[in-house]
């Protein structure tokens, strides 16, 4: 499970979605929607009723060194937004912010 | 308001306060929405981020903050009610969260409650002593030494001569150590420290002289040899003289004579005032037994320890002093010390002494000539060591007042009566009276 789903993501809009019984969390990419689904419900005892994900693209980086310009680029992230059956709820207050 | 003494010792106490479950919710609620108006945190704007992120974050900390803003009112009315006067910042040694009222558990120093004895009626010596002519003759050569001329001289004829002496220090086996640049040593043989056993030694040698000469004291063999002798000239007391040392007032060697007949018996007067503060001090400290707060006598004592490091710093150099090794001999004094201001301010209060204006005009106007007497009480006033200065005065003068005053000498035998051997007729023990 914990290969599967890195921490939720708790920021305001996040924080919104939550009122509707929806939630995000920062997925490893190799995760499908299968093993999230499942993962979500052991690790949090609840029913999911549907996974959407989407990737991130890491972002473009840019850097002066002695060897001159060096380009690269962050990870790439995946996030999932699961819906929870009516009238299930996650306590999520921990884990680290930042969509 | 609720609270429990704990413990109590000396003066410091333990003591417990009830915070009602329902004050500390709505204390904390407040503290959770004040950090949420400026709670910056990744992923919210500022000021939108929800309580429970808040709680959750920052809970712990909030909540002690709620509880110690609810014990620092509480603790603030019990130290009205209760009269109570700090000595130092107290601090929350236990909280206990399970059950309503939450409980807090406050330790502080206060300041001791002193119960008066009866301080009218102390025994009190008065040490007097009469300036006789032996010790104005002496004053005045004094006055003769410090403004004489100097002239190089042969042959030492009295004791007012300097001698410039070469010293060579000498082994065990009495060989002297040689030295290519001898030390230099120069003595004023009318000076009270000088050996007496150099000044006899020396008398009536000339420049040139060789001696040996044993330091008692050190125990070191020393061979000594004069270099150069100076012969100190003493002026004459002739009216110029007299004149130059009085700014010009007096002139004739009688009056001189009285004038340090006067400022010497000023100064037995003064030291006879010193004296007698002292007792007033050791009676009342003496009569008085109450604890005193550590944290005040620690702060007393180190300020003690600075002064005393400055002064040796001022005679000796620079000297490694460490207060932890002299703190018990600075705590003793610091602590009569601290028992001593308790004392003077309980009775200074229960007498209502106060620094009126004449006090103020008595004692401040000859030092602050150019001021008008609104500007010098505001001087005073405005420095609370020149107004304590007055007041102590004050008290000295109040409770000697009081007390039964036995007229003795400086050494404690009683005098038959305060004015023995004045004579009434002369200035001066007209001043004295």
């Amino acid at each position: 499970m914990l290969d599967i789903i890195k921490r939720p993501i708790i920021t305001e809009k996040a924080m919104k979605l939550g009122e509707n019984g929806q939630y995000v969390f920062e997925v490893y990419p190799e995760a499908n929607k299968i093993q999230i689904k499942k993962a979500i419900e052991d690790l949090f005892e609840v029913n999911v009723v549907s996974v959407r994900t989407l990737n991130v693209k890491g972002k473009s980086k840019m850097r002066m060194t002695k060897r001159g310009i060096m380009k690269g680029r962050t990870a790439l992230k995946k996030k999932a937004y699961i819906t929870l059956k009516q009238g299930q709820t996650i306590e999520l207050v921990t884990g680290a912010a930042g969509e | 308001m609720e609270y429990k003494i704990v413990s109590e010792e000396g003066c410091l106490r333990t003591v417990e306060f009830g915070v009602s479950l329902e004050d500390y919710n709505k204390e904390f609620n407040a503290a959770i929405k004040q950090a949420q108006a400026y709670a910056n945190l990744p992923g919210f704007r500022k000021g939108k981020v929800p309580a429970n992120i808040i709680k959750q974050r920052f809970g712990d900390s909030l909540e002690l903050e709620a509880i110690e803003k609810l014990a620092n009112d509480i603790f603030k009315s019990y130290t009205t009610d209760e009269n109570v006067k700090l000595a130092e910042q107290p601090s929350i040694i236990d909280i206990n969260k399970d059950g309503d009222p939450i409980t807090v558990k406050i330790r502080f120093e206060m300041f001791p409650n002193v119960e008066l004895k009866n301080f009218k009626g102390l025994l009190i010596d008065e040490p007097y002593h009469q300036v006789n002519e032996e010790e104005i003759d002496h004053s005045i050569l004094h006055i003769q030494i410090d403004n004489s001329t100097q002239e190089e001289a042969e042959e030492i004829t009295d004791e007012f001569f300097a001698v410039e002496m070469e010293v060579f220090q000498k082994n065990e086996d009495g060989s002297v150590i040689d030295h290519p640049n001898p030390p230099i040593d120069r003595v004023f043989l009318h000076d009270h420290h000088v050996d007496p056993e150099i000044v006899t030694l020396l008398m009536n040698q000339k420049v040139g002289y060789e001696f040996d000469y044993t330091n008692k004291d050190q125990n070191k063999d020393f061979k000594l040899k004069i270099k150069a002798i100076s012969k100190y000239i003493l002026p004459e007391l002739t009216p110029e003289f007299i004149k130059s040392q009085t700014e010009d007032r007096l002139e004739s060697v009688s009056e001189f004579r009285d004038e340090i007949n006067f400022s010497l018996q000023e100064k037995w007067h003064q030291n006879a005032e010193e004296a007698m503060r002292n007792q007033v001090i050791d009676k009342l400290l003496e009569m008085h037994d109450f604890p005193v707060p550590t944290s005040t006598v620690l702060n007393v004592a180190q300020s003690m320890f600075e002064d005393y490091k400055k002064r040796m710093k001022q005679y000796y150099g620079s000297m490694k002093l460490n207060f932890e090794e002299m703190k018990d001999k600075f705590m003793v004094d610091a602590t009569q010390a601290v028992k001593w201001e308790f004392i003077r301010d309980a009775i200074l209060e229960q007498e209502k002494i106060e620094v009126e204006d004449y006090d103020i005009e008595n004692q401040f106007s000859q030092f602050l000539g150019g001021m008008d007497a609104a500007q010098i009480k505001k001087v005073v006033m405005d420095n609370p060591n020149l107004k304590m200065q007055l007041l102590s005065q004050k008290l000295f003068e109040y409770i000697i007042d009081f007390a039964e005053v036995r007229s003795v000498d400086f050494n404690g035998n009683p005098l038959e009566t305060p004015s023995m051997g004045i004579e009434e007729d002369t200035p001066v023990a007209e001043e004295v009276k």
